[in-house]
């Protein structure tokens, strides 16, 4: 049987030969030679693949880098200017305080330190939820969500409009839920205190209802309320970092942000339907997960 | 010092290469061969007859160093006569100890540690974890002391290795061996021939010499991304391109040969620790920076410790070496030979680690892919 070689060096001993073939007794030197020409060109493939997935990997960190600088970089802006406005206004309470006659009424402007203070509050409260789900790991327990809604309740309560919105939840558990119960609360929180700060002035029979299901294999949450609404052309947006959809959005702007981040440690999904005017529907999708995950 | 050997096969029987009729006088007899040959009494018998009252140390390799060649299904003796150097031997069960860094801890205990200026070690291959072993030799023992050696080998991957102190080989056995005083020269090199290419990874899980994931990628999804399509066996092509970790040494990478692959629980068994938090690089060698290496082992085994001509060069090649070399495993040796002289006595094997510094005058480590030699003059 003739030996079969490598192409190139076939072609080689065709040129060479002038056709006539090689002495077969040349044969363990050709077929060593052809084993360095194979090993050679593989080595070769093998080097443009390094070069390749090299080259792609450093894209890709130089596209995150480039993420995180960006995020930095609107972070370190907008929280300086967050964190100065109620300070300003502290600031502009206390001159007044000292220069006024003190027969005036401290205790509405003591009132209105205590608002700046709160938001001022709530603003790194926000912050601290986003750098702690960047920061930790997922950390799975046995959740009772009905204690996460209510305790979400329970810790909004002193916000304004919340003891007047009506509540309706529905939990349908056909399963035990395996989750990270604080992230769960951070999510939930946030989607809650939306509700609450978003209806509308003139209604009185403002809602948020809650529907949740829950099974084997994930946790699925809607909630819909009644309130002002998002206009179409915001709602690709509400979830980018420090994007308020109104200049009377009352939040740090990182509230749906920091919601989007930590679904996506959990591998979860949120989408969200609203109509300006008439009311929100955000749906949540999270994966169960089982202990140890 | 003087040195003379031998060599048996089954066709031609007893060869004798040199013979300086040491008989009695021979204090240290070495006998590396196959492992069927090594566990033979009857040929343990006459060797134990020629030389009444050395000590002999037999370990079994993946192939057999003599004379410039390297040969399989022989038998190896070479018997060393000391004019004035002393040498004390013992030998360790990993049966009567806890694991293996305790082997290594009772033989540095152990030993007489006046004027030891050098400890050679022949271990069982493949159920000592030789990192292990080595951590336990330094235990006790002084860095200034080099160690030099290897863990035993056979011809068939994983299959089990044999070693003897004074008798034939058996499974589970360390043996040292201590020389003393300051008339002998011992010289020491470790070189690879091999290069580092694709990206740094860190390894973020393993079990001691289990790797399961580098960068928190499952290595076989790692190792696929880069030979797949290009190799017909991917286990193949890994112990083609093993892994080279990073050392405080400059370039010089310490390797860890690949052995094999568990698709049960995702685990890459290495022939030497792979520690979490290490970094590594995947590895490349062709046969002729092999065949260079193995040169290159053999002149800063005797430059750097003023050795002209080595007595006795005894040489430890990696099996992962044959791997590549294949057809070439000879080519390797007469790098060496080329280096030597064919007058110097030369013996070996290869085998699953090598043992001896990174450099002159650094902590003895366990390496893989290696040509390690350690070369012997007395001054008399």
């Amino acid at each position: 049987m003739k030996p079969t070689y490598n192409k190139i060096l076939n072609r080689q001993i065709k040129k060479y030969s002038n056709g006539k073939g090689i002495p077969e007794d040349l044969d363990p030197l050709l077929n060593s030679i052809s084993e360095f020409y194979d090993n050679f060109e593989r080595d070769q493939k093998l080097v443009e693949r390094v070069m390749d997935l090299s080259s792609d990997e450093l894209m890709d960190s130089n596209l995150e880098l480039k993420k995180l600088n960006e995020e930095m970089d609107r972070f370190v802006y907008s929280t300086s200017h967050d964190l100065r406005a109620p300070l300003l206004s502290i600031l502009g309470l206390l001159n007044i305080i000292e220069n006024e006659n003190t027969q005036y009424d401290i205790k509405g402007y003591l009132k209105l330190l205590r608002d700046s203070t709160v938001k001022l509050d709530r603003f790194i409260s926000d912050i601290i939820d986003y750098s702690r789900n960047t920061r930790l790991d997922v950390n799975c327990v046995e959740v009772n969500f009905t204690s996460i809604i209510d305790e979400s309740f329970k810790h909004l309560n002193y916000m304004p409009g919340c003891s007047t919105l009506l509540k309706l939840i529905n939990i349908d558990d056909h399963a035990t839920l395996y989750n990270d119960d604080r992230r769960l609360s951070i999510i939930f929180n946030n989607l809650i205190s939306n509700a609450i700060k978003y209806q509308k002035p003139d209604i009185e029979d403002s809602f948020v209802n809650i529907e949740a299901e829950i099974t084997a294999t994930e946790l699925k949450v809607e909630i819909e309320d009644n309130g002002v609404g998002i206009e179409e052309q915001y709602l690709d947006h509400i979830f980018d970092m420090f994007y308020r959809a109104s200049p009377e959005a009352k939040g740090s702007g990182l509230g749906l942000y920091i919601v989007q981040e930590t679904l996506e440690k959990l591998n979860g999904q949120i989408e969200v339907e609203s109509t300006f005017g008439q009311g929100t529907k955000f749906t949540v999708t999270i994966p169960n997960m089982t202990l140890g995950a | 010092m003087r040195v003379e050997q031998r060599q048996w096969n089954k066709n031609d029987g007893w060869q004798i290469l040199s013979n300086l009729k040491l008989r009695a006088k021979a204090q240290l007899v070495f006998v590396f061969g196959s492992t069927d040959l090594v566990q033979d009494q009857h040929l343990f018998d006459e060797v134990r007859s020629i030389y009444p009252k050395a000590e002999i140390v037999v370990s079994s390799g993946s192939g057999e160093i003599m004379a410039g060649k390297v040969a399989q299904h022989t038998l190896n003796v070479t018997a060393l006569h000391f004019e004035k150097t002393k040498i004390k031997t013992l030998e360790i069960n990993l049966e009567d100890v806890k694991d293996s860094f305790d082997v290594g801890a009772h033989i540095s205990a152990q030993i007489e540690k006046d004027g030891l200026s050098n400890l050679m070690i022949f271990s069982n291959g493949n159920q000592i974890n030789g990192s292990h072993l080595l951590t336990g030799l330094q235990f006790n023992l002084s860095e200034a002391v080099p160690i030099t050696g290897g863990l035993a080998g056979a011809y068939d991957p994983f299959s089990s290795t044999y070693t003897g102190l004074n008798a034939i080989g058996t499974e589970g056995k360390v043996i040292g061996i201590g020389f003393y005083g300051e008339d002998l020269k011992i010289g020491h090199s470790s070189k690879a021939g091999w290069t580092p290419f694709g990206p740094e990874r860190f390894i973020t899980k393993s079990t001691n010499n289990i790797l399961f994931e580098l960068n928190e990628e499952p290595i076989l999804d790692f190792y696929k991304k880069y030979l797949d399509g290009l190799f017909e066996d991917m286990v193949e092509a890994i112990r083609i391109y093993p892994l080279g970790i990073k050392t405080d040494n400059g370039h010089e990478r310490l390797l860890r040969a690949f052995l094999d692959y568990n698709t049960e629980n995702g685990g890459a068994l290495f022939a030497g620790d792979m520690p979490e938090g290490a970094r590594v690089r995947m590895m490349r060698s062709n046969v002729n920076s092999l065949i260079d290496a193995a040169g290159e082992a053999a002149s800063s085994s005797t430059q750097p410790f003023e050795i002209q001509k080595p007595d006795l060069a005894i040489c430890v090649s990696c099996v992962g070496r044959q791997f590549v070399l294949q057809d070439w495993v000879n080519e390797e040796i007469e790098g060496v030979t080329d280096i030597f002289g064919e007058e110097t006595p030369m013996a070996g094997f290869y085998s699953y680690g090598e043992i001896a510094p990174q450099a002159p005058n650094q902590k003895s480590a366990l390496h893989n892919h290696t040509m390690t030699i350690t070369t012997f003059k007395e001054l008399v």
